[in-house]
């Protein structure tokens, strides 16, 4: 809320009624009904039609020539229709094809982070959750971007530092959560209808888990630390690749999230996608793999030191976060007008620890205005 | 025979597409050239050679020149270009162009924008016209 009233300060300075004519307003919109055949950690049995609804609205201010500030807000279903401000910033051209953000920013850890309310960018019903399934996704800093060309290659280059500090939900409560030192270098090339990204952060993470501190007050301060996220670093890698020849598309992505000191292990997720382009449809197929890993070694090195309570829960904890699937999606969107799509997808999820299958039916609009 | 050659001159009329001019401002003296319109319009290149931003318009759908003029700066259709635009826009690294109802509103927007640039099929172009934009290329 500070960065709100710091740049709307800024915006009245220079004449809110002189700026009038120069606001742009844009925004994207998306109505989803899932039907799925069981219960999984994604999407509720049956019929759902809230969940991944959202309507956004970006507002763009155009403050003179270089500067502009730009708010955007949602309202989402799957956080009740709560009105929230994602991202306040403040935008200055600097030469060389390049721009500085200051504010609350995204954090573009994965290809389509920036833009992962807005399903209208990508043919899929939804991102692909074992790649996109990161918290934590916006900072309070800075973030400098960069275009470059040389020769066939267009490149870019994003370099981020900055800090979050709010709630982040952990078992459907909010729980006070601190990113200290964000550091991100976000690099792209394009050559040739090939685009490689590289991606890499690194944070330190703190997290009060209030519906846990009951259980975890019970535990020795050193076993609490050494279970919990609780001032740890934590390291993100990702690549993607995405090329276009003609009518064909293909895109990959492949990341590593590394939470140290915790009972987190590696956390990796993968998917490829192809579709072919037929006049407004676009077919596509997508494959996509999880895998996270826990560390059990507090459990073990400190048995019979842990509260009975306690060691249940963390159990229960493990036994939640690890998880390893395969999901196999088939869909199509159809582009009815040049900012609207209509999207139909069938997946069909497997998980390689019960051995059991989930169908998931998904229909949908995606808008952007 | 002259029946046959007037339908397929009439079918030939339809099938080419027209010259497109990419102009700017009069006063508007920058050296631009077809990689340079073409990064501006995938919104890679943000400014003209002295520094200063410019500002893009694009022609409606309903124009055919915002297709051809589409597919020859981003290789892509209007609905993939819209797609790419708005990851960007979103993202916020950069600034969509801003849609124009008709190529007369082009030609009158860009007469008046100092620092905008633009598009209309050449022969939208007339002799009134001609000077008070400044036609900086043409592409096929």
């Amino acid at each position: 809320m500070k960065w709100l009233l710091i740049l709307t300060s800024l915006w009245i300075h220079d004449g809110l009624a002189a700026t009038l004519d120069r606001i742009q307003f844009s925004g994207y919109a998306s109505v989803r009904g899932t039907y799925t055949n069981d219960v999984t950690l994604d999407f509720e049995k049956d019929f759902d039609f809230k969940e991944y609804n959202v309507v956004g609205v970006q507002l763009k201010g155009q403050v003179s020539d270089k500067t502009s500030v730009t708010m955007v807000t949602n309202v989402k279903g799957d956080s009740d229709y709560d009105i929230t401000v994602d991202w306040v910033y403040l935008t200055y051209i600097l030469p060389e094809n390049s721009l500085i953000n200051i504010g609350r920013l995204g954090i573009p850890v994965y290809t389509y982070s920036d833009v992962k309310d807005i399903n209208f960018t990508h043919d899929w019903s939804y991102l692909p959750k074992s790649v996109y399934r990161f918290t934590y996704s916006i900072i309070d800093g800075v973030s400098l971007y960069r275009n470059f060309e040389y020769g066939p290659v267009d490149a870019t280059l994003q370099v981020m530092y900055g800090g979050f500090k709010g709630d982040v939900i952990v078992a459907n409560t909010p729980s006070e959560t601190e990113l200290e030192d964000f550091v991100g270098v976000f690099a792209t090339t394009e050559v040739f209808g090939l685009t490689t990204r590289v991606a890499w952060s690194k944070t330190n993470v703190d997290v009060n888990a209030i519906a846990f501190n009951p259980v975890f007050s019970a535990l020795r301060p050193d076993i609490y630390d050494r279970f919990w996220t609780n001032g740890v670093d934590a390291f993100f890698r990702g690549v993607s690749l995405k090329y276009i020849h003609q009518n064909i598309t293909v895109v990959s992505e492949l990341v590593v999230v590394d939470i140290r000191d915790s009972f987190f292990d590696t956390r990796d997720g993968a998917y490829v996608s192809m579709s072919y382009t037929i006049d407004q449809w676009r077919p596509y197929i997508m494959v996509e793999h999880e895998d996270f890993k826990v560390d059990r070694s507090t459990l073990t090195d400190y048995t019979g030191q842990i509260p009975q309570r306690s060691y249940l829960l963390m159990e229960q904890i493990l036994d939640f976060e690890k998880r390893r699937k395969t999901t196999l999606h088939v869909g199509a969107r159809y582009d009815y007008t040049l900012r609207s799509a209509f999207k139909l997808q069938y997946s069909h999820e497997y998980n390689h620890r019960t051995g059991g299958t989930t169908g998931v039916l998904g229909l949908g609009i995606d808008v952007v205005f | 025979m002259h029946r046959l050659l007037s339908v397929l001159l009439v079918l030939w009329s339809f099938t080419v597409e027209a010259q497109i001019a990419v102009i700017v401002h009069p006063d508007n003296q920058q050296t631009v050239d077809v990689t340079d319109v073409k990064r501006l319009y995938t919104l890679r290149q943000f400014s003209y050679d002295d520094g200063s931003v410019a500002f893009l318009f694009m022609l409606p759908y309903s124009e055919p020149e915002r297709e051809q003029f589409d597919q020859i700066v981003s290789g892509l259709s209007s609905n993939q270009l819209m797609t790419y635009w708005s990851k960007i826009v979103f993202a916020g690294k950069g600034t969509p162009p801003r849609s124009v109802s008709s190529v007369s509103e082009m030609l009158q927007v860009v007469s008046v924008t100092p620092n905008a640039i633009g598009y209309v099929p050449e022969w939208a172009i007339s002799e009134e016209w001609r000077n008070r934009v400044n036609i900086i290329l043409t592409v096929p």
